[in-house]
């Protein structure tokens, strides 16, 4: 019998999810594929989360403007954007200029903006605040590796949410190098997906008329419980034994997860030409790819974008713009493409950045790391419009926006209100829901 | 117990563990170089990685480029039209871009060539030393520094102290032009001390988080006040305007401090060995070593006044290095991975532009770090994407074809156009890439590899370089047994398609698993 990951992969495209139950048939598909694609759900009615990641720390003051309060034109002698200039939202708060695409969304009450978010005791390293958004854990203490969103795959495979899901490799994608730590879990799905043309093992044994037999091949070698890699004849040393089997198996689920999902991402993204225009930036791609798989009801529910540069500690006024214009452009196209394909009503957007920015401005033209800031949501069933009040700028921290509403609060929220999972037990303990979606 | 550190028996090292030492302190090598490294002895084959020459090395072409101050170049445009001055600019750019591939190239040329004992060519361990300190001590060409001159600075700085004791290290840091403007201290000023620098000094590159209070963030900020650069010829400045000259609380330690008070009180932190200790451990051991361990070799790098020379010669001399525990243990690297490759093929670089570009895919654009924190590395190298590119990767390498071909989304491309790219890419590189049947005539190894599974265990033992299982070498002989028809043939090196069916085979072997790890 010659039953080759090739004709696996075209099996699986061709019955589609919704003929999944021939997949348990082929003795070439992952276990973990099989089992879940018992429960499988057709993906296309269920909610989608969209995360929007602004790395590097956005400065909060200069991106929602108190331009009523003199102290904010006191810290920000040359920062300051005059209140002129600024976007109103009422007669204390104006959006930063460049945010004017986004400015329907506010009025049409499809853009919420949470004012003042952090969380207790703030910590002002990038990686420290970011693990801290990252696994909704408190800054001080012992926390936990797995990520919120990754505590929410655990969730789902276990079977406690009912919308589950045809495979745990299309659980969650971020587009990106890396994997968010949000998206780090124990079941070991979620997909990161840099460029998806890349996103295949390519056979080079066609020339000589073998590229079946090599795919066949590396399917074993990559294929978790295939072939054993166990070794005999390695020294040991008191007390300290291998772990190498564990990386291997890593290794191996990481492939197949990857060239399965791959195939299928593909085979939707190649398939048809998008009208909404897009403008050219990186944060831009990955929306219009997250749009495409939606629109071709790929079973994802939550997407992860980010775009980077937030880190202004010097000559700030100008990168700024352009990071906020390429937000609000982006954001912009993303959601009027969703309202193009119908699904604006299943996609709801939520924006952060790991902390805002020190209120008062360097003397490099720039803001050093900061504490609480503003974080947003977009989508056509969120609650829009402005949550909480204005920051305080008499009352500060250590001279950061003192935060008025913890971030788990949002995301308690989005987990029980958007997603339908159950937010104490992802999260680890109940929070009071923030009244945004 | 006996030390953890104990060395081993100096009868065990092997080529297979001459080999472990070889990807650990360097970039992997050829059998041939493992096996010489191995009857040189343990002790005499570490200290050939370790005691390399500290000749001067010549400086690449690019890098040495007189840099035209700020200053003389706005002399030069101040008289031509708008659209003249726009040329000028976008040349001098399009002029660093090309400098910074031609130094990425230049240093990963440096990698392939390196060899233990060195006789003249660069030494494997100074290399990968430079390597780890451009990551823990990352500065990016990107965004802030878009020069290629302090680059190649930086990283001469390192190679030059890359065994030196820490303090010495921190001494270059807080002096290195790339790294001041990098994270602003170049424009820090007593009036706003900019405390970017100041934290990840402390956080990220020595005594990390947790060891300090914020009020001795902004003590070290106001510290290192004026180690400035001068803009116009990217060397040091220390701007005595802007120094803050008075007095400091330090990490409990009170004076009117400057830089290099916070270098002495920073290595006087019980935190700070531990933390290099951890990170030298998991650079060249294995990954979350026990506690036990951390303890006991922190010790020791305490005991050396944080020299690194012989802390490593400890290091690489022990039972634990070579021990199960340790032995393909790490992620290679993709910069380790690429060289590594390379160096198994024996054939040089093919195109530095795809072996560049190929490296940012995998995730190591080397002089362009991610971030302040380096790459984090170890499990961190893979994920569904990074895990897919380094496999076809070795398709680049085996065939040339470059992962970037593939564009299918976006574009009108099919399989069928992907599938002329290939085959294309394969004849435009079919001169210069590599041509095993070659190979093994020149050296007559033709001769003693008769049976198929001579062939299959000589490539094992070139690019794997250590036992494998059973079940491993089967699959891999069945493959090297397949015929177009499905059916069975023996493998020999007179075959017609042998170069075809070896790169197959080599293509299978670095796209398993157990290839991402040594």
């Amino acid at each position: 019998m010659k039953n080759t990951l090739l004709q696996t992969r075209r099996e699986f495209l061709t019955t589609g999810i919704k003929g999944i139950g021939l997949l348990t048939a082929s003795a070439y598909v992952p276990a973990f594929l099989t089992r879940t694609a018992m429960a499988a759900g057709t993906g296309t009615d269920s909610k989608i989360l969209v995360v929007i990641q602004l790395s590097g720390g956005n400065d909060g003051l200069n991106t929602v403007i108190p331009f009523a309060d003199d102290l904010y034109y006191k810290a920000r002698p040359t920062l300051g954007i005059k209140a002129g200039a600024t976007l109103k939202l009422n007669d204390y708060l104006g959006l930063h200029p460049d945010l004017a695409p986004l400015k329907g969304e506010f009025d049409q009450g499809k853009m919420a903006i949470i004012e003042n978010a952090g969380y207790p005791n703030p910590n002002r390293s990038h990686f420290q605040s970011m693990e801290i958004w990252h696994t909704a854990e408190d800054a001080n203490g012992p926390r936990e590796i797995n990520g919120w969103l990754g505590r929410y795959f655990d969730a789902q495979c276990q079977g406690a949410d009912p919308h589950v899901i045809a495979d745990k490799g299309s659980l969650g994608i971020s587009f990106g190098k890396v994997m968010p730590q949000a998206f780090r879990n124990r079941s070991n799905v979620g997909l990161a997906v840099d460029n998806p043309d890349t996103f295949q093992w390519n056979a080079s044994g066609e020339t000589i008329g073998l590229a079946k037999a090599q795919e066949a091949i590396f399917t074993k070698l990559n294929k978790p419980g295939a072939i054993s890699n166990a070794m005999q004849n390695l020294s040991t040393l008191g007390g300290i034994t291998g772990n190498e089997p564990e990386t291997l198996d890593f290794l191996k689920h990481t492939a197949m997860n990857a060239i399965v999902s791959g195939d299928r991402m593909r085979a939707i993204l190649s398939k048809k030409k998008d009208h909404t225009a897009y403008p050219s930036s990186n944060l831009a791609n990955q929306l219009e790819m997250i749009a495409k798989l939606i629109a071709g009801n790929f079973p994802t529910r939550v997407y992860y974008a980010v775009q980077g540069g937030f880190d202004t500690h010097a000559n700030q006024a100008m990168s700024h713009s352009r990071l906020l214009r390429d937000v609000a452009e982006s954001t912009r196209a993303f959601l009027q493409d969703l309202r193009a394909q119908k699904n604006s009503d299943r996609v709801a957007v939520v924006a952060f950045s790991e902390f805002g920015r020190r209120v008062a401005e360097n003397a490099s033209g720039g803001t050093d790391h900061g504490a609480a800031a503003p974080m947003f949501l977009f989508g056509d069933k969120i609650k829009g419009g402005l949550h909480g009040n204005p920051p305080d700028l008499k009352n500060l921290v250590d001279g950061d926006v003192r935060h008025q509403i913890d971030f788990r609060q949002v995301y308690a929220a989005v987990l029980d209100n958007w997603l339908g999972a159950s937010s104490e037990k992802v999260l680890g303990r109940k929070f009071e829901k923030a009244a945004v979606i | 117990m006996p030390p953890l550190l104990s060395p081993l028996p100096k009868n065990e090292f092997d080529a297979y563990k001459a080999a472990h030492l070889l990807w650990r302190a360097g970039f992997g090598g050829t059998w041939d170089e493992a096996a010489t490294l191995a009857k040189l002895g343990l002790d005499a084959a570490v200290d050939a990685l370790i005691n390399f020459p500290k000749t001067p090395v010549p400086a690449p072409e690019g890098a040495t480029l007189p840099v035209e101050s700020e200053k003389a170049f706005q002399e030069r445009v101040k008289n031509l039209g708008e659209s003249e001055r726009q040329k000028a600019q976008e040349d001098r750019q399009a002029r660093e871009r090309n400098g910074i591939t031609d130094l990425k190239y230049w240093w990963l040329k440096r990698m392939l060539d390196s060899t233990a004992p060195s006789g003249g060519k660069p030494a494997p361990l100074q290399e990968k030393l430079t390597l780890f300190w451009h990551s823990h001590f990352a500065s990016s060409y990107a965004d802030k520094i878009e020069r290629t001159y302090p680059m190649w600075q930086q990283n001469e700085m390192f190679r030059e102290h890359a065994l030196d004791s820490f303090p010495e290290m921190l001494k270059q840091l807080i002096r290195n032009p790339a790294m001041l403007v990098w994270l602003d201290n170049a424009q820090s000023r007593r009036e706003h001390p900019n405390e970017n620098f100041a934290r990840e000094l402390m956080e990220l590159f020595s005594t990390g988080v947790g060891h300090y209070s914020e009020n001795d963030v902004k003590a070290a900020a106001r510290s290192l006040t004026g180690n400035s650069v001068d803009r116009d010829d990217w060397s040091y400045r220390f701007r005595k305007d802007a120094h803050d000259f008075g007095q400091k609380t330090y990490l409990g330690q009170t004076g009117n401090w400057d830089g290099d008070d916070v270098v002495r009180i920073i290595c006087e932190q019980d935190a700070t060995v531990t933390f290099m200790t951890k990170k030298f451990l998991e650079f060249f051991v294995y990954e979350n070593p026990e506690p036990a361990l951390l303890e006991e070799a922190s010790a020791l790098y305490r005991a050396q006044g944080l020299a690194l020379g012989p802390f490593l010669a400890t290091l690489f001399k022990s039972e634990l290095f070579y021990s199960q525990r340790a032995t393909s243990a790490i992620v290679k690297s993709p910069v380790v991975l690429a060289i590594g490759a390379l160096k198994s093929m024996r054939v040089d670089i093919p195109q530095k532009d795809v072996l560049t570009n190929a490296l940012r895919l995998m995730g190591q654009d080397v002089f362009f770090p991610p971030e302040v924190n380096g790459w984090p590395g170890g499990m961190a190298w893979i994920n569904s994407n990074m895990l897919l590119i380094r496999y076809n990767f070795a398709n680049y390498l085996l065939h040339g074809v470059s992962p970037d071909e593939f564009k299918v989304f976006n574009q009108k491309t099919t399989a069928g156009t992907m599938r002329r790219q290939f085959v294309q890419g394969q004849r435009s590189l079919n001169e210069t890439v590599w041509s095993p049947r070659k190979q093994l005539k020149d050296s007559g190894m033709n001769r003693k590899l008769i049976t198929s599974g001579d062939i299959v265990d000589y490539y094992i033992k070139q690019f794997l370089q250590r036992p494998v299982s059973r079940d491993l070498r089967d699959q891999l002989l069945g493959f090297a047994e397949t015929d177009a028809a499905g059916g069975h043939k023996s493998y020999s090196v007179e075959d017609t398609n042998f170069d075809e069916r070896t790169k197959g085979l080599v293509h299978l072997i670095m796209s398993s698993p157990d290839y991402q790890l040594c």
